[in-house]
């Protein structure tokens, strides 16, 4: 029997998601950070104020571990270092914060002259980039936050992202119509490309140094460290993000047509192509491991979907063919919430039929 | 052959108050009424709701994988009532018309399994468990300095009171060894057993004999997170 793609979908975000960021492989696993526009539903006494609201996430089941309360107004842009103890967003009330991931305090707030749209760490952690409406890049040193960041001029719309690049020895910029390399020890630009349309979204592929740019319904792929075009697909619809597989075989996309599509890297041809959210799809990333991939949407909603359908990984179960089709007639779903002692009953041979069964009892 | 055609309604909105149906997005679907030719059987009903579930879904863009195969099962069950009923009113005026099935879908494709959805919010707390994966790696809250002596004292006696209490517990656990115990578990289910031994950490307890509501189980063991409570004559 073939297998259809079950997409995951975490709850939380009632508000467009507009950005999400994995963490590296730590050895507690990997994590997810997602940002959005405004007041997530759980927190009903905060929930008359319209402030975003950044969650993180554990990276391959979706599970909520926490949210970060603080800013004053949407969160548009969120990254996790590489260890994830340490997460960054950039938000509509002229602030970028820092907060420790464990706890999930605020370690630090960076104020700037306009709204920011994007935050990056180095593989250190030890500088923060920002970039924001007040086209200027800053990079903030963590371990003396009260000194004035070192600030990169040159950008003359607001700038959408910005990212550290080969070894954090360069950083590379995004605005509405420009692609801008520019060179860390200088502080001066390097290179730059030009664009007709607006560039929706950049991602960074460190190994390979490959830059990931869309821009209406092109998928373009260059060299990060000379800014020359290797390769571009075009998509059926306005591609607002897309994201290359670790080991660059596949790539995926999504925009205005809230369909996410797989490609081949090679060949570029269209592998998959998913229904399944309700509003145009704002970001999506590979995870570290390559294993799945998780898609934001205006639909207030993050879903994560396996790379190679069927396979067991996370909270997907791979199911043998010898194994009983009436158990498969039956999708095992779980109700949210529920204990590890409730999950191995549901995958036990004898459980029944879930729908019948009573609430949950919380152990 | 008579039909009888039993006309059921399905259509589609999102209600949040029905937490027992979809619930990946956070959205719940209602099932309510939309006009299906069917022959009357109930298990056909099912496959039919979920698959005009599924196709008015798609249709609208909210399909949601294996959850809607799920959801028509359940709604079938819960009209089914409202069906028979409607269904006797029907049978008086028997209408002619032939084998309009749904036809089934095609290709069938099974949806891949999911352990659980993942875990949301939980609606009180911003989180960051203390209890979470990565809570060793939290910083320990300094402890505030009062003179040192005092101190120690206070915190050898705490010591000493555990210490006693956990001995008194552990002893308590031998003399209940091979006697009859009653436990309190959840939701006021009671049962009895011959208590056996416990494991290292007291998370389970071996039990024999052990009498529940639907028979006598020769050996068990119960876990002590179940329990809320139990009792014992020494």
């Amino acid at each position: 029997m073939a297998m259809r793609q079950t997409p995951l979908t975490c709850s939380g975000h009632t508000r467009p998601v507009v950005d999400l960021a994995f963490s590296g492989i730590t050895p507690y696993g990997y994590f997810l950070i997602s940002a959005c526009k405004g007041a997530g539903q759980h927190l009903p006494a905060l929930s008359g104020q319209r402030y975003g609201k950044p969650m993180l996430r554990q990276g391959d089941t979706g599970d909520w571990i926490g949210t970060f309360l603080g800013h004053k107004g949407a969160v548009w842009g969120a990254t996790l270092n590489k260890d994830a103890s340490k997460a960054a967003t950039a938000a509509a009330d002229f602030t970028a914060k820092v907060w420790d991931a464990v706890s999930g305090d605020e370690l630090m707030t960076l104020a700037h002259k306009h709204i920011v749209k994007t935050v990056d760490f180095t593989q250190d952690s030890n500088y923060l980039l920002t970039g924001g409406q007040d086209k200027l890049l800053r990079i903030y040193d963590l371990n003396k936050p009260e000194a004035e960041p070192k600030e990169i001029s040159g950008h003359t719309s607001g700038i959408k992202k910005a990212l550290w690049c080969s070894e954090d020895k360069q950083i590379l910029s995004a605005d509405d119509k420009t692609v801008r390399l520019w060179d860390h020890a200088t502080m001066t630009e390097v290179k730059s490309l030009n664009f007709n349309m607006s560039v929706s979204s950049m991602e960074y592929i460190p190994e390979g140094e490959i830059l990931v740019i869309t821009y209406g319904r092109s998928i373009a792929f260059h060299s990060a460290v000379s800014l020359d075009p290797i390769k571009s697909f075009e998509a059926p619809a306005t591609i607002n993000s897309a994201s290359l597989h670790p080991e660059k075989e596949f790539l995926v996309a999504g925009g205005e047509d809230f369909k996410l599509y797989k490609y081949d890297y090679n060949s570029g041809e269209e592998l998959e192509s998913y229904k399944g959210h309700f509003g145009p799809i704002h970001c999506v990333r590979f995870s570290p491991d390559g294993e799945l991939y998780a898609s934001g949407s205006e639909d207030g909603t993050l879903r994560l979907w396996q790379t190679v359908v069927g396979k067991t990984y996370g909270l997907w179960k791979c199911v043998l063919p010898e194994e009983d089709s009436a158990e498969l007639a039956k999708p095992k779903l779980g109700f949210p919430e529920t204990t590890e002692e409730e999950l191995e009953e549901m995958t036990s041979e004898n459980s029944d039929c879930i729908y019948s069964s009573t609430p949950d009892v919380k152990a | 052959m008579q039909q009888t055609t039993v006309c059921v309604c399905v259509s589609v909105s999102v209600d949040t108050s029905a937490p027992w149906l979809i619930s990946s997005g956070g959205f719940s679907v209602n099932l309510i009424t939309r006009l299906v030719p069917h022959s009357g059987n109930c298990e056909e009903l099912a496959q039919c709701l979920s698959t005009e579930l599924i196709s008015s879904l798609e249709h609208r863009g909210h399909w949601e994988g294996g959850s809607v195969l799920g959801a028509g099962h359940l709604a079938a069950e819960k009209h089914r009532g409202h069906l028979e009923a409607h269904g006797e009113e029907i049978q008086g005026t028997e209408s002619a018309r032939g084998q309009e099935g749904i036809a089934p879908e095609t290709p069938v494709t099974i949806p891949v399994p999911v352990l659980r959805l993942p875990r949301g919010p939980d609606g009180f707390s911003r989180g960051f468990a203390p209890d979470g994966r990565r809570a060793p790696l939290k910083p320990e809250v300094p402890q505030i300095q009062e003179c040192p002596i005092a101190q120690e004292s206070l915190e050898s006696q705490e010591q000493r009171a555990r210490a006693a209490l956990r001995e008194r517990y552990l002893r308590s656990l031998l003399a209940m060894v091979g006697r009859q115990v009653s436990f309190t578990l959840h939701e006021g289910v009671r049962v009895a057993a011959h208590f056996g031994a416990t494991d290292l950490d007291v998370a389970n307890f071996y039990v024999s004999q052990l009498q529940t509501p639907i028979g006598v189980q020769a050996e068990a063991l119960l876990r002590c997170s179940d329990i809320i409570s139990y009792t014992f004559k020494p």
